[in-house]
């Protein structure tokens, strides 16, 4: 009677425990592992659209046009370790670079920031910028991500000044986020440090 | 007698007992993506999902759950199908996954879920309590759904992402932002318990 | 990992310009339910500060230690929360043996943390930002601080207000949640004051 007692105690509740651990950790990783790939490509996907646009390349929005875009015009070049120090743009078919793509990691307000910027040939002016990671606070730095803010660094020329929004006139402004003042600074900084990085990534290369 | 129980708890879930406007419960993990309505959408979805899988599961397991740990059991069901949430949100929308962050897995501290599981599934065979677990989802939704769709007209001028009122209209940041949401929920509150007092008033 | 981001710049921001609370709308329940008097408030605060710094180094341990090694990142909701509410369960005891006065006064509220978004949310955030050990033990007391602040300043303008005359709807949770509003529109202000370089 007694012994039945603590086993119905003591030990029911942790066996108890331990089998719907077991069994959803189960459920939780055949999902994960099904699922692994598909993210994985995501991903890859992500960081191939990102290039591509920081490189000022009109795509539509189709996962089989994007790759075959990345496979036909970007070469990534890489260190000797196999890191990718950045990545060469050209048109389909042909070996003259158009532009390069170099990924940048600046500190926002909340945490890094990860951007593509894009270069002309000559790495003076800017093709454009995508904003791969970020995690600034939503509706406000946030809003580096959105299309208006990337779009206005097309053509534009470092060192890049800000402004309010709405004012940029010069090759040399951009519109700052209203309230949002770090995560602006922090793309500013992003983008201004990016042409030394590039000047001696690839210039250096050559 | 069934049909009847099942009508039942969708007029609990949606009216009068609805956990948003009636205690003001689980607001936490979603509030704080209302200001797009798309990122609200997925988000109440997902809830919806976890909601009434997690009653169900804890229903089925009623009889065989020792009281002690209950809560750990349950917290331990919820956190799970979260998980799944998660995980299939990154699979098949990673854009929205990126976007609505930790809160995907702050759902597990939300409040409703918890509350539906004790109150509801622990007394309820499991299939009304899947269903009781879908309809206060949606009780729970259609607020939210309500303060995104104000919110993101009015803080971007657009909705799900198109541009609705053009150029001539001067966004409201502050909708945007967090002190919109709860202005927003007040006025939603203010509004509601404003036609059930008068209700109430020409009733007695 | 983000060297760049300095720990006192995540430590102050945490507590003023994007208080967990007023910006992420994390810890609303508790929020709701407790702010309507200063004392409890600071002994949920108390707690709140304990728990949050606490577990933000126990879940950074076991997500850099053991989650990430074993590629079982996925798993990280049910880690996390388990380790907080065990960890709540723990201090529970630890408190209930060592002083009634401490129990008394602290020991009531643990129950509730477990189920407090903020806790959660804190742990969530730190890994999604990839902070460094030191920036979580600073963002987790940061948040703790800054949702103490939020709590007790809810408190006393609710102890006020209970005199005040409020139209009938906004009653209860709708004039909570205004003051809640205007609050963070107040906190916002402070933006400006971090400079992070």
């Amino acid at each position: 009677m007694k012994k039945g007692s603590v086993v119905k105690k003591r030990i029911f509740p942790v066996v108890f425990m331990l089998l719907i651990t077991l069994v959803f950790i189960s459920i939780t990783t055949v999902i994960y592992t099904f699922t692994k790939d598909t993210i994985a490509l995501n991903e890859r996907l992500r960081l191939k659209r990102a290039v591509l646009y920081a490189a000022g390349v009109q795509l539509p929005d189709d996962p089989v046009e994007i790759e075959k875009a990345f496979d036909n015009r970007v070469t990534e070049v890489k260190d000797d370790t196999g890191k990718v120090r950045y990545f060469e743009v050209r048109e389909s078919d042909s070996t003259v670079i158009e532009s390069y793509v170099v990924v940048r990691i600046g500190a926002g307000l909340w945490g890094e920031i990860t951007a593509g910027v894009g270069f002309d040939r000559d790495l003076e002016s800017f093709r454009g910028l995508e904003v791969i990671d970020q995690v600034e606070t939503p509706g406000l730095g946030g809003r580096i991500g959105e299309t208006w803010f990337k779009e206005q660094f097309r053509g534009k020329r470092p060192p890049l000044a800000t402004v309010p929004e709405g004012d940029a006139t010069t090759e040399n402004q951009f519109e700052a986020i209203t309230g949002a003042s770090y995560s602006t600074s922090a793309i500013q900084d992003i983008m201004n440090s990016s042409q030394e990085y590039a000047r001696m990534e690839i210039l250096g290369s050559q | 007698m069934a049909g009847f129980k099942i009508r039942k708890v969708f007029a609990d879930d949606l009216g009068a007992n609805n956990p948003v406007f009636a205690q003001v419960l689980g607001i936490c993990s979603t509030l704080a993506v209302t200001n797009v309505l798309k990122n609200t959408v997925v988000m109440c979805v997902g809830l919806i999902f976890v909601t009434a899988l997690s009653n169900m599961t804890v229903s089925l397991l009623r009889q065989y759950m020792p009281s002690r740990i209950r809560m750990m059991v349950e917290t331990l069901i919820i956190a799970s199908y979260v998980i799944i949430v998660d995980i299939v949100l990154k699979a098949f929308l990673p854009d929205v996954s990126r976007q609505l962050g930790p809160y995907v897995g702050l759902i597990i501290t939300n409040c409703i879920i918890m509350g539906r599981a004790e109150a509801f599934a622990l007394s309820n065979p499991p299939g009304l309590s899947f269903l009781d677990g879908i309809a206060s989802g949606i009780g729970y939704s259609y607020v939210l759904i309500a303060i995104a769709i104000v919110r993101e007209i009015m803080g971007s001028g657009s909705i799900w992402g198109y541009p609705l009122l053009g150029d001539w209209w001067t966004n409201w940041s502050i909708m945007v932002m967090a002190p919109g949401a709860f202005f927003m929920l007040a006025i939603f509150i203010w509004i509601v318990k404003g036609i059930r007092d008068k209700e109430e008033g020409e009733s007695s | 990992m983000s060297e760049g981001i300095a720990f006192y710049a995540i430590f102050f921001a945490a507590i003023f310009t994007n208080n967990i609370l007023l910006t992420n709308y994390l810890g609303m329940c508790s929020f709701l339910a407790v702010s309507r008097e200063v004392s409890t408030s600071e002994g949920l605060g108390g707690a709140v500060i304990f728990v949050m710094t606490a577990t933000s180094v126990l879940n950074w341990l076991a997500y850099h230690y053991i989650l990430v090694p074993f590629d079982l990142v996925y798993l990280r909701y049910i880690v996390f929360i388990v380790i907080i509410a065990a960890f709540v369960q723990l201090v529970e005891m630890v408190i209930e043996r060592i002083s009634d006065k401490l129990y008394a006064s602290l020991g009531i509220f643990l129950p509730l943390i477990t189920v407090n978004c903020a806790i959660l949310g804190v742990s969530l955030f730190m890994v999604i930002r990839n902070y460094t050990f030191f920036n979580s033990v600073f963002y987790g007391l940061g948040s703790g601080i800054g949702w103490t602040v939020a709590i007790i300043a809810m408190a006393g303008i609710r102890q006020k207000m209970a005199r005040s005359r409020v139209p009938k709807g906004l009653t209860g949770a709708g004039i909570t949640l205004i003051i809640a509003g205007i609050m963070a529109l107040a906190f916002m202000g402070f933006s400006g004051m971090i400079k992070i370089t």
